[in-house]
Protein backbone atom coordinates (compact mmCIF):
# COMPACT_ATOMS: atom_id res chain seq x y z
CA UNK A 1 0.00 0.00 0.00
CA UNK A 2 1.57 3.49 -1.12
CA UNK A 3 1.53 6.18 1.84
CA UNK A 4 0.08 9.25 1.19
CA UNK A 5 3.66 10.71 0.55
CA UNK A 6 4.64 8.14 -1.83
CA UNK A 7 1.27 8.75 -4.35
CA UNK A 8 1.72 12.99 -3.96
CA UNK A 9 5.27 12.19 -5.14
CA UNK A 10 3.92 10.65 -8.73
CA UNK A 11 1.62 13.40 -8.32
CA UNK A 12 4.74 16.11 -7.99
CA UNK A 13 6.98 14.83 -10.53
CA UNK A 14 4.04 14.57 -13.29
CA UNK A 15 2.98 17.94 -12.50
CA UNK A 16 7.07 18.63 -13.07
CA UNK A 17 7.12 16.76 -16.39
CA UNK A 18 3.77 18.49 -17.65
CA UNK A 19 1.38 20.51 -15.74
CA UNK A 20 -1.50 20.29 -18.66
CA UNK A 21 -0.93 16.82 -18.77
CA UNK A 22 -3.38 14.49 -16.29
CA UNK A 23 -2.03 11.19 -15.21
CA UNK A 24 -3.93 8.42 -16.56
CA UNK A 25 -5.03 5.33 -15.04
CA UNK A 26 -4.78 2.58 -17.27
CA UNK A 27 -5.35 -1.32 -16.95
CA UNK A 28 -3.35 -4.10 -19.01
CA UNK A 29 -3.01 -4.46 -22.85
CA UNK A 30 -4.77 -1.39 -24.13
CA UNK A 31 -2.85 1.22 -21.84
CA UNK A 32 0.66 -0.25 -24.09
CA UNK A 33 -1.70 -0.31 -27.28
CA UNK A 34 -2.42 3.17 -26.30
CA UNK A 35 1.01 4.03 -27.57
CA UNK A 36 0.62 2.55 -30.46
CA UNK A 37 -2.29 4.17 -31.52
CA UNK A 38 -0.70 7.80 -29.93
CA UNK A 39 2.08 7.39 -32.53
CA UNK A 40 0.10 6.64 -35.76
CA UNK A 41 -1.71 9.66 -34.64
CA UNK A 42 0.89 11.67 -34.68
CA UNK A 43 2.28 10.23 -37.71
CA UNK A 44 -0.71 11.62 -39.45
CA UNK A 45 0.09 15.33 -38.72
CA UNK A 46 2.40 17.76 -39.59
CA UNK A 47 5.97 17.93 -38.94
CA UNK A 48 7.28 19.12 -35.56
CA UNK A 49 3.52 18.17 -33.90
CA UNK A 50 4.25 15.93 -30.61
CA UNK A 51 1.96 14.41 -28.14
CA UNK A 52 2.53 13.06 -24.40
CA UNK A 53 1.00 10.56 -22.29
CA UNK A 54 1.63 10.32 -18.63
CA UNK A 55 0.53 6.91 -17.38
CA UNK A 56 0.10 4.15 -14.73
CA UNK A 57 -0.44 1.16 -14.91
CA UNK A 58 -1.87 -1.93 -13.02
CA UNK A 59 0.39 -4.61 -12.35
CA UNK A 60 1.69 -6.66 -15.00
CA UNK A 61 4.70 -7.33 -17.09
CA UNK A 62 5.20 -5.88 -20.86
CA UNK A 63 7.68 -7.54 -22.86
CA UNK A 64 8.40 -7.34 -26.27
CA UNK A 65 7.40 -8.95 -29.47
CA UNK A 66 10.63 -11.32 -30.00
CA UNK A 67 10.30 -12.34 -26.47
CA UNK A 68 6.73 -13.23 -27.08
CA UNK A 69 7.67 -15.39 -30.00
CA UNK A 70 9.47 -17.85 -28.47
CA UNK A 71 7.84 -20.94 -27.36
CA UNK A 72 7.84 -20.96 -23.72
CA UNK A 73 6.00 -17.81 -23.56
CA UNK A 74 2.49 -18.77 -23.63
CA UNK A 75 3.05 -21.28 -20.67
CA UNK A 76 6.04 -18.60 -18.61
CA UNK A 77 2.91 -15.40 -19.57
CA UNK A 78 0.58 -18.30 -17.90
CA UNK A 79 2.36 -18.63 -15.02
CA UNK A 80 2.87 -15.12 -14.65
CA UNK A 81 -0.69 -14.24 -14.78
CA UNK A 82 -1.52 -16.79 -12.14
CA UNK A 83 1.12 -14.94 -9.49
CA UNK A 84 -0.86 -11.71 -10.93
CA UNK A 85 1.52 -10.10 -12.86
CA UNK A 86 -0.46 -10.68 -16.32
CA UNK A 87 2.33 -10.65 -19.57
CA UNK A 88 1.65 -8.01 -22.24
CA UNK A 89 3.67 -7.17 -25.53
CA UNK A 90 4.85 -3.98 -26.76
CA UNK A 91 5.83 -2.52 -29.88
CA UNK A 92 9.46 -1.02 -28.98
CA UNK A 93 12.32 -2.47 -28.06
CA UNK A 94 14.27 -3.82 -25.20
CA UNK A 95 13.42 -6.61 -22.51
CA UNK A 96 10.59 -7.24 -20.34
CA UNK A 97 9.89 -4.81 -17.49
CA UNK A 98 7.38 -4.12 -14.87
CA UNK A 99 4.09 -1.99 -14.93
CA UNK A 100 2.28 -1.51 -11.60
CA UNK A 101 1.31 1.83 -9.11
CA UNK A 102 4.23 3.63 -8.44
CA UNK A 103 5.92 3.40 -11.68
CA UNK A 104 4.90 6.50 -13.98
CA UNK A 105 4.88 6.05 -17.53
CA UNK A 106 5.47 8.69 -19.96
CA UNK A 107 5.69 8.28 -23.93
CA UNK A 108 6.03 11.47 -25.96
CA UNK A 109 5.57 10.87 -30.21
CA UNK A 110 7.15 13.27 -32.38
CA UNK A 111 6.32 13.61 -36.37
CA UNK A 112 9.46 14.02 -37.46
CA UNK A 113 8.96 14.86 -41.32
CA UNK A 114 10.49 13.57 -43.86
CA UNK A 115 14.32 12.45 -43.18
CA UNK A 116 14.86 9.69 -41.06
CA UNK A 117 15.30 9.67 -36.87
CA UNK A 118 18.51 8.19 -35.71
CA UNK A 119 17.95 5.76 -32.86
CA UNK A 120 19.84 8.11 -30.55
CA UNK A 121 18.03 10.97 -31.68
CA UNK A 122 14.56 9.44 -30.99
CA UNK A 123 15.63 9.42 -27.11
CA UNK A 124 16.75 12.82 -27.59
CA UNK A 125 13.26 14.91 -26.83
CA UNK A 126 12.05 12.76 -23.97
CA UNK A 127 15.35 13.13 -22.09
CA UNK A 128 15.19 16.47 -22.04
CA UNK A 129 11.75 16.94 -21.20
CA UNK A 130 12.55 13.88 -18.00
CA UNK A 131 15.67 15.87 -17.01
CA UNK A 132 13.56 19.48 -16.87
CA UNK A 133 10.77 17.78 -14.72
CA UNK A 134 13.39 16.09 -12.21
CA UNK A 135 15.45 19.69 -12.20
CA UNK A 136 11.95 21.51 -10.66
CA UNK A 137 11.92 18.75 -8.07
CA UNK A 138 16.24 19.57 -7.33
CA UNK A 139 16.91 16.01 -8.65
CA UNK A 140 19.70 15.86 -10.97
CA UNK A 141 19.46 12.49 -12.76
CA UNK A 142 22.00 11.45 -15.18
CA UNK A 143 22.11 9.30 -18.63
CA UNK A 144 23.80 5.74 -18.91
CA UNK A 145 24.07 2.52 -18.81
CA UNK A 146 23.72 0.53 -15.35
CA UNK A 147 25.05 -3.41 -15.43
CA UNK A 148 22.79 -5.43 -13.20
CA UNK A 149 19.57 -3.67 -14.12
CA UNK A 150 16.90 -5.15 -16.20
CA UNK A 151 16.14 -3.93 -19.70
CA UNK A 152 19.08 -1.73 -19.61
CA UNK A 153 20.34 0.27 -22.07
CA UNK A 154 22.00 3.60 -22.98
CA UNK A 155 19.45 6.21 -21.79
CA UNK A 156 18.46 5.04 -18.32
CA UNK A 157 17.86 7.54 -16.27
CA UNK A 158 20.32 6.84 -12.97
CA UNK A 159 20.81 8.65 -9.40
CA UNK A 160 23.54 7.15 -7.35
CA UNK A 161 24.46 4.60 -10.19
CA UNK A 162 21.46 2.79 -9.71
CA UNK A 163 18.52 3.04 -12.03
CA UNK A 164 15.49 4.70 -11.83
CA UNK A 165 14.15 4.83 -15.23
CA UNK A 166 14.07 3.46 -18.38
CA UNK A 167 13.69 3.85 -21.86
CA UNK A 168 12.98 2.36 -25.29
CA UNK A 169 11.26 3.58 -28.84
CA UNK A 170 10.06 2.82 -31.98
CA UNK A 171 10.88 4.86 -35.41
CA UNK A 172 8.11 3.97 -38.25
CA UNK A 173 7.47 5.35 -41.45
CA UNK A 174 3.95 6.66 -42.61
CA UNK A 175 2.33 9.23 -44.91
CA UNK A 176 5.78 9.83 -46.15
CA UNK A 177 6.78 10.90 -42.86
CA UNK A 178 9.16 9.26 -39.96
CA UNK A 179 7.35 9.18 -36.38
CA UNK A 180 9.39 8.11 -33.70
CA UNK A 181 7.82 7.40 -29.81
CA UNK A 182 9.81 7.09 -26.84
CA UNK A 183 8.71 5.49 -23.29
CA UNK A 184 10.01 5.85 -20.41
CA UNK A 185 9.11 4.30 -16.80
CA UNK A 186 10.18 5.88 -13.96
CA UNK A 187 10.20 3.78 -10.79
CA UNK A 188 8.89 6.10 -7.99
CA UNK A 189 8.00 3.91 -5.06
CA UNK A 190 7.99 0.65 -4.34
CA UNK A 191 9.94 -2.60 -4.03
CA UNK A 192 12.61 -2.82 -6.75
CA UNK A 193 13.69 -6.09 -5.30
CA UNK A 194 9.83 -7.80 -5.73
CA UNK A 195 9.90 -6.21 -9.50
CA UNK A 196 12.91 -8.34 -10.26
CA UNK A 197 11.65 -11.16 -9.18
CA UNK A 198 8.83 -10.87 -10.73
CA UNK A 199 10.78 -10.55 -13.83
CA UNK A 200 13.36 -13.24 -13.33
CA UNK A 201 10.66 -15.63 -12.66
CA UNK A 202 8.99 -14.90 -15.79
CA UNK A 203 12.28 -15.01 -18.05
CA UNK A 204 13.62 -18.36 -16.46
CA UNK A 205 10.84 -20.06 -17.76
CA UNK A 206 11.71 -18.81 -21.32
CA UNK A 207 14.78 -19.92 -20.86
CA UNK A 208 16.08 -16.16 -20.96
CA UNK A 209 19.65 -16.39 -18.67
CA UNK A 210 19.62 -12.49 -17.83
CA UNK A 211 21.20 -11.76 -14.44
CA UNK A 212 19.87 -9.03 -12.30
CA UNK A 213 21.05 -7.23 -9.60
CA UNK A 214 18.99 -5.41 -6.85
CA UNK A 215 21.59 -2.83 -6.62
CA UNK A 216 21.24 -1.63 -9.97
CA UNK A 217 17.81 -0.58 -9.53
CA UNK A 218 16.20 2.33 -7.10
CA UNK A 219 13.10 3.97 -6.50
CA UNK A 220 13.15 7.63 -6.69
CA UNK A 221 11.51 7.75 -3.17
CA UNK A 222 14.42 5.89 -2.02
CA UNK A 223 16.87 8.27 -3.30
CA UNK A 224 15.28 11.43 -2.18
CA UNK A 225 15.51 10.05 1.40
CA UNK A 226 18.81 9.49 0.51
CA UNK A 227 19.32 13.06 -0.56
CA UNK A 228 16.87 14.96 1.62
CA UNK A 229 16.17 18.56 0.31
CA UNK B 1 9.44 -12.01 -56.99
CA UNK B 2 10.42 -8.87 -54.63
CA UNK B 3 13.08 -8.73 -52.21
CA UNK B 4 12.18 -7.66 -48.78
CA UNK B 5 15.48 -5.93 -47.98
CA UNK B 6 17.05 -3.88 -44.86
CA UNK B 7 16.16 -0.37 -45.18
CA UNK B 8 19.49 1.70 -45.26
CA UNK B 9 20.55 5.02 -43.71
CA UNK B 10 17.93 4.38 -40.48
CA UNK B 11 20.63 4.35 -38.12
CA UNK B 12 24.61 4.69 -37.20
CA UNK B 13 26.66 2.86 -39.50
CA UNK B 14 28.32 1.34 -36.03
CA UNK B 15 25.27 0.38 -34.81
CA UNK B 16 24.50 -3.38 -34.72
CA UNK B 17 20.61 -3.96 -35.84
CA UNK B 18 19.38 -7.71 -35.76
CA UNK B 19 15.97 -9.26 -37.09
CA UNK B 20 14.12 -9.32 -33.86
CA UNK B 21 10.46 -10.88 -35.37
CA UNK B 22 8.62 -11.75 -38.49
CA UNK B 23 5.30 -10.53 -37.67
CA UNK B 24 4.47 -13.72 -40.11
CA UNK B 25 5.06 -17.02 -41.17
CA UNK B 26 6.74 -18.39 -43.89
CA UNK B 27 4.49 -18.94 -46.66
CA UNK B 28 2.04 -16.86 -44.96
CA UNK B 29 -0.16 -14.10 -47.54
CA UNK B 30 0.93 -10.64 -47.15
CA UNK B 31 -0.84 -7.46 -48.28
CA UNK B 32 1.97 -5.01 -49.63
CA UNK B 33 2.80 -2.04 -47.27
CA UNK B 34 1.75 -4.18 -43.91
CA UNK B 35 4.67 -4.99 -41.51
CA UNK B 36 6.33 -7.82 -41.54
CA UNK B 37 8.94 -8.00 -39.49
CA UNK B 38 10.80 -5.60 -37.12
CA UNK B 39 14.17 -5.01 -36.61
CA UNK B 40 16.29 -3.63 -33.15
CA UNK B 41 19.06 -1.37 -32.76
CA UNK B 42 19.84 -1.68 -29.24
CA UNK B 43 16.14 -0.59 -27.37
CA UNK B 44 14.86 1.29 -30.49
CA UNK B 45 12.42 -1.04 -33.16
CA UNK B 46 12.28 -0.20 -36.65
CA UNK B 47 9.54 -1.64 -39.34
CA UNK B 48 10.26 -3.34 -42.07
CA UNK B 49 6.74 -3.37 -44.90
CA UNK B 50 5.93 -5.80 -47.69
CA UNK B 51 6.72 -4.57 -50.82
CA UNK B 52 4.53 -6.16 -52.51
CA UNK B 53 1.07 -8.46 -52.06
CA UNK B 54 1.92 -12.21 -52.27
CA UNK B 55 3.12 -14.94 -49.99
CA UNK B 56 5.89 -14.26 -47.53
CA UNK B 57 9.38 -16.39 -47.96
CA UNK B 58 11.88 -15.75 -45.12
CA UNK B 59 15.24 -15.96 -45.86
CA UNK B 60 16.78 -14.80 -42.35
CA UNK B 61 16.05 -16.05 -38.94
CA UNK B 62 14.65 -14.09 -36.20
CA UNK B 63 17.92 -12.68 -34.24
CA UNK B 64 20.21 -12.72 -36.72
CA UNK B 65 22.27 -9.70 -37.30
CA UNK B 66 21.26 -7.76 -40.38
CA UNK B 67 22.92 -4.77 -42.43
CA UNK B 68 21.45 -2.18 -44.20
CA UNK B 69 20.81 -3.38 -47.85
CA UNK B 70 20.82 -6.82 -46.82
CA UNK B 71 17.95 -9.06 -48.64
CA UNK B 72 16.15 -10.73 -45.53
CA UNK B 73 12.92 -12.64 -47.57
CA UNK B 74 11.02 -12.07 -50.60
CA UNK B 75 7.55 -11.80 -51.90
CA UNK B 76 6.25 -14.14 -54.26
Amino acid sequence: MASPGERDLVRRLAQAISPETAVEQCAGQQAVDDDDDLIDQVAALPSGSSRLRIWENQNCLVTTRPVARRKAFPEAADFSARSGWPVHVRSSGGSTVIHRPGILNISLAVAAGAKPVPPNASYEALITLLQAGFRKLHIEPFVGSITGAYCDGNYNLCLNNRKIAGTASRIIRRHDQTAYICHASITVYGSTGSDISHIRNFEQRLGLPHAYTTSSHATLADMLDLNPG
Amino acid sequence: MTEILVPQGQWEPDQEAALATWLYDDGEAVQAGVTVAEIMVEKTSFEISAPASGTLCIAVAEDEIVVPGQVVGSIK
